[in-house]
């Protein structure tokens, strides 16, 4: 009877949807700057202050929307890498994709002279994209088609030469250097709708085919021969999970910077609640994660006022001894 | 047959990787914008070379020479230490974030205490064991010998880097850029006195390792085995991963984090020798080279001068790819 | 050793000296002497003792061939007429900042402000250098034994005591002390002029989405605060400079708000802050972030108050 783990889904679902609504709320509400509640109402409703109308909807609404396109990204990236390594401990970077997207910006800044998140997007996603293609390639040198173990040393090795150059491009360059430093903290300031909307294609490309894979995925989880055997094609559904993980985890680098551990995370709250049907894992993080990188930028601007703490901090002060306590708890894996 | 070709290759290998580094302390030693010839470096060696050249040579570009076989040597061997106690070609100092630890330490102090040498040196120290501490209380549960060990210290190696950007989008940006050229690692600014003390103190921890190591050949086969033929495992163990901490914590001091060092020369040198274990004499030579390489590289390749850690990253990133690609062509599972 | 060229009867003087100088050099370096270069065979008149970060060093009296290292070094030696042979940079991209005019701009680089060459620098021969204890400390030894050295204690420092110092090593001292008198006495022309007391000015720095306010500690904030103008009250947390998140760009307004730009003529650097709030931001203006912050020294500061005077100008 599957009606238990279903009514847990759609109850997860629900209360995902809840906490959004209310975390919406609350990064409309809450910021470095503290507007009055019946100020926010007028604005919203066309009246309100220059300061109030610059803050709600040129700082606060954008950078909400952002955050849901971000959270969106990396929860189902998130899933979907740890489906395809079998490694429940994967955060989506390892495909190389924040190495990828930061050696693009890195160019961006030093040689073409780009200056805000509006001109990284572009940048960025195609380097993620040549960078994951890369690393794909690599990992399926060799008998072992795109194996878990592989691609992660792929990433791993690819990342790391990558990463090493961009150093060396930033270092020589004080202001770039500078430009790169807040970029790769990972943050939604200035994250307008310029950003974000294009952003809105691939995402949702991403998101469809993250879920279509999800029966695939299932098979794949009790080993690749018992997949085959079910007529699930293994290198095929490989690809496909590389391309959803480059369309979404490159849209959430894309628009924030580089942010880590929420990808790696909400799958694990998620497959908790919900269970192991993969499909339910992928769409519960999807909707899931936005949860946390809300409430992580909120967090973040009000820690460090005046200023604020970039979002890709919080997450990675929060998701650390997350990360250390599931590794402690986790004794069901395979081969690791 | 086999077995002869064996016995020799160390000693081989050895006497070659002493050469390597000759040859590269020379070419150090001869290149810069006063480029010295032969003859003069061989008469700087026997005194009687004029001051100018005397003084290039022995007090600028030797500090830095022998910055790079010292530290080498210190990362190669601290590398393979924590390879060969954990059974894992993947858990290198670097990769678990004591590296990350020392910076941040060293950016504490620099933030707190200034920017002398000695509130560095002291920062990068603390930094480097509170992280090492770390990494082991929270890997307790989870065994040294796979993946999970090497998450956590990722992990807590990220954690580090974000506390580390936090830090560096505080300070003012000129403070910034030189605690991220130092924290990508970096052999400009080494002086004579610091690659001494050093020196001394690599020397002696290195000293300990003979010691124990029939003990560690004998981890290297396994714990059973090592059980079995009366080798304390637990103190060695211990005493092995200490020693492997202070020497990445000695070597942080003289040229900030270099990566890479550590994880790829026991590796290499391995292959080289064709043995079973992890052969630290050469994996100290090699890890020499390599840094002296990477110096000669970071210095004279390029019109502006790197960091000499962005090139260890690059070559050590290509070792890891060539890695991938022959472990995957021989079919069998990496690691 | 690089051969000795023989003279022309038709080089200039300046020329000639700095013949005679590297002769100097070159014999005494190949001599068994252990002495360093500058202290013997210099042409001109013997030598000072400069008191610094780093104790007393002999120094040339009139030191022709100047390396600097600091920003605010290589600005005040500019200022005082004396054109370094060699600078560090802050940006090899960037070079020898334009604003310090053409005479400068044939200043050869000898690597970054954080990682000067000692190579380079000795290649130059220089009979002085001048650096920073809180950034070279570790390079000391062996810039001494290049040629006499001498350090300011760090470029926080305020900057018109390390000018003064700067003018000392240069043997310069009392034409130092002029420049700064130059400057304040161009502050109170512009003060008179304009009579902008009781008005506030606020300094900007956009820096990725976030705004860097700046306070009256820091080099163009002072400057403004003695043209008359007063820092918008806060509290500075012991540093020259605070980041705003844009949601408080309101608290950075005052009666004039200069913005730093790489670029002035691009209104496009305005932050976005700013262009959405026109109402509390009536007086604002871009200006050449080369002088206005990273230009420190005596030319810096006159930039900035031809800037400040031009701006007060045309609202007239």
């Amino acid at each position: 009877m599957t009606s238990h783990p279903t009514r847990r889904f759609v109850l997860f679902v629900a209360g995902a949807c809840v906490l959004i609504a209310l975390l919406v709320v609350l990064s409309l509400v809450v910021g470095a700057n503290t507007v009055a509640p019946t100020m926010l109402l007028d604005t919203l409703a066309g009246r309100g202050t220059e300061e109030s109308r610059f803050i709600l909807l040129d700082q606060r609404v954008p950078r909400t929307a952002a955050a849901l396109v971000v959270g969106a990204g990396l929860g189902g990236a998130g899933a979907l890498i740890q489906a395809i390594t079998r490694n429940p401990l994967a955060d989506p970077g390892i495909l190389g994709v924040n190495a990828g997207a930061a050696a693009a910006v890195a160019v961006a800044i030093v040689f073409l002279g780009a200056a805000s998140p509006g001109q990284y997007v572009w940048f960025a996603y195609a380097g993620a994209f040549v960078l994951t293609v890369a690393v794909f390639l690599l990992g399926s040198a060799g008998p072992r088609r795109a194996d878990p173990l592989t691609l992660t040393f792929a990433g791993l090795a690819v990342g790391a030469v990558l990463s090493g150059l961009t150093t060396g491009l930033t270092l020589t360059n004080p202001d770039a250097f500078e430009r790169m430093l807040g970029w790769s903290a990972g943050s939604l300031l200035g994250r307008g709708f310029d950003v974000t909307t294009p952003v809105l294609l691939p995402l949702a490309v991403g998101i469809a085919l993250a879920l279509a894979i999800g029966p695939a995925l299932n098979a794949m989880a009790l080993g690749d021969d018992v997949a085959t055997g079910q007529g699930v094609s293994v290198p095929r559904t490989r690809l496909l999970a590389v391309v959803a993980i480059t369309l979404l985890a490159g849209t959430a680098t894309a628009v924030a910077g580089p942010i880590s551990f929420v990808g790696l995370m909400m799958p694990h709250v998620v497959r908790w609640i919900v269970g192991v049907d993969h499909r339910r894992i992928i769409a519960g993080s999807i909707v899931a994660a936005p949860v946390l990188v809300l409430a992580s930028d909120i967090v973040g601007r009000l820690v460090a006022l005046p200023a604020e703490m970039p979002v890709g901090i919080v997450t990675a002060f929060v998701g650390a001894p997350v990360l250390v306590l599931l590794v402690r708890r986790n004794r069901r894996v395979t081969g690791l | 047959m086999h077995h002869a070709r064996r016995r020799i290759r160390p000693a081989t290998v050895n006497l070659t990787l002493i050469a390597v580094i000759a040859v590269l302390a020379a070419i150090g030693a001869m290149s810069g914008d006063f480029p010295i010839p032969f003859p003069d470096l061989m008469k700087v060696i026997s005194g009687t070379a004029n001051d100018l050249t005397t003084t290039v040579v022995l007090e600028w570009r030797l500090p830095r020479i022998a910055a790079a076989i010292v530290v080498g040597a210190a990362l190669g061997v601290a590398g393979g230490l924590f390879q060969t106690v954990t059974h894992n070609p993947l858990a290198s100092p670097d990769v678990l974030g004591l590296s990350n630890g020392a910076f941040v330490g060293m950016l504490v102090s620099l933030v707190v205490a200034g920017s002398s040498v000695e509130s560095r040196t002291i920062g990068a120290l603390v930094g480097g064991l509170a992280t090492a501490l770390l990494i082991f209380a929270f890997s307790r549960g989870v065994g040294f010998g796979g993946f999970r060990f090497i998450i956590v210290g990722v992990a807590i190696s990220s954690m580090a880097a974000a506390f580390g950007t936090w830090l560096l989008l505080q300070v003012d940006p000129d403070t910034a850029l030189f605690a991220s050229a130092w924290g990508a690692g970096t052999l400009a600014g080494v002086t004579t006195g610091g690659v001494a003390t050093a020196a001394v103190l690599i020397g002696l921890l290195l000293a300990v390792i003979p010691l124990h190591v029939r003990a560690l050949h004998q981890l290297g086969l396994g714990d059973d085995v090592a059980i079995v033929t009366g080798v304390h495992v637990s103190v060695t163990r211990i005493t092995m991963l200490a020693v492997g901490v202070v020497l990445v914590c000695a070597a942080t001091t003289v040229a900030g984090p270099v990566a890479f060092v550590a994880l790829a020369a026991p590796q290499i040198a391995r292959r080289l020798v064709g043995a079973p274990h992890i052969p630290l004499l050469t994996t100290a030579l090699f890890g020499s080279a390599m840094l002296s390489g990477s110096d000669l590289i970071a210095q004279h390749a390029l019109p502006v001068t790197l960091p000499v850690g962005v090139v260890t990253v690059v070559v050590g990133g290509c070792y890891l790819v060539w890695f991938l690609i022959r472990e995957a062509r021989a079919g069998r599972r990496a690691g | 050793m690089p051969p000795l060229r023989p003279a022309s009867r038709r080089l200039r003087r300046p020329a000639l000296i700095a013949g005679l100088v590297v002769a100097a050099l070159a014999f005494s370096g190949c001599s068994a002497a252990t002495t360093t270069p500058a202290a013997t065979g210099a042409a001109d008149a013997g030598t000072i003792t400069v008191t610094h970060a780093r104790g007393e060093s002999e120094v040339p009296a009139q030191a022709k061939r100047v390396v600097v290292l600091e920003p605010v070094a290589l600005d005040a030696s500019v200022a005082l007429g004396v054109i370094p042979v060699g600078a560090a940079v802050l940006n090899e991209a960037a070079g020898i900042p334009a604003y310090l005019g053409k005479a400068a701009s044939g200043i050869q680089s000898v690597g970054t402000v954080t990682e000067p060459n000692v190579e380079k620098i000795a290649a130059l021969k220089p009979d002085l250098i001048i650096g920073t204890e809180s950034r070279h400390s570790a390079l000391y030894d062996q810039l001494s034994s290049v040629a006499p050295t001498v350090f300011l204690a760090s470029q926080a420092d305020p900057w018109k005591d390390n000018v003064k110092l700067v003018g000392k090593a240069l043997g310069l001292a009392d034409q130092a002390d002029t420049l700064l008198a130059g400057y304040d006495a161009r502050c109170d022309e512009v003060k008179a002029q304009f009579a902008v007391e009781g008005k506030t000015a606020q300094l900007i720095r956009p820096r990725d989405g976030l705004l860097t306010v700046y306070g009256p500690e820091s080099f163009a904030g002072s400057t403004l605060e003695c043209v008359g103008f007063t820092t918008p009250a806060r509290d500075w947390q012991n540093s020259i400079s605070v980041d705003l998140s844009p949601e408080k760009v309101l608290e950075a307004s005052a009666d004039l708000v200069v913005v730093t730009t790489t670029n002035v003529d691009d209104p496009t650097t305005m932050p976005e802050a700013i262009t959405a709030n026109p109402s509390s931001f009536p007086d604002v203006h871009l200006v050449d972030q080369s002088y206005w912050i990273t230009g420190v020294g005596p030319m810096g500061g006159l930039k900035v108050l031809d800037d400040i005077e031009s701006i007060l100008r045309d609202a007239q």
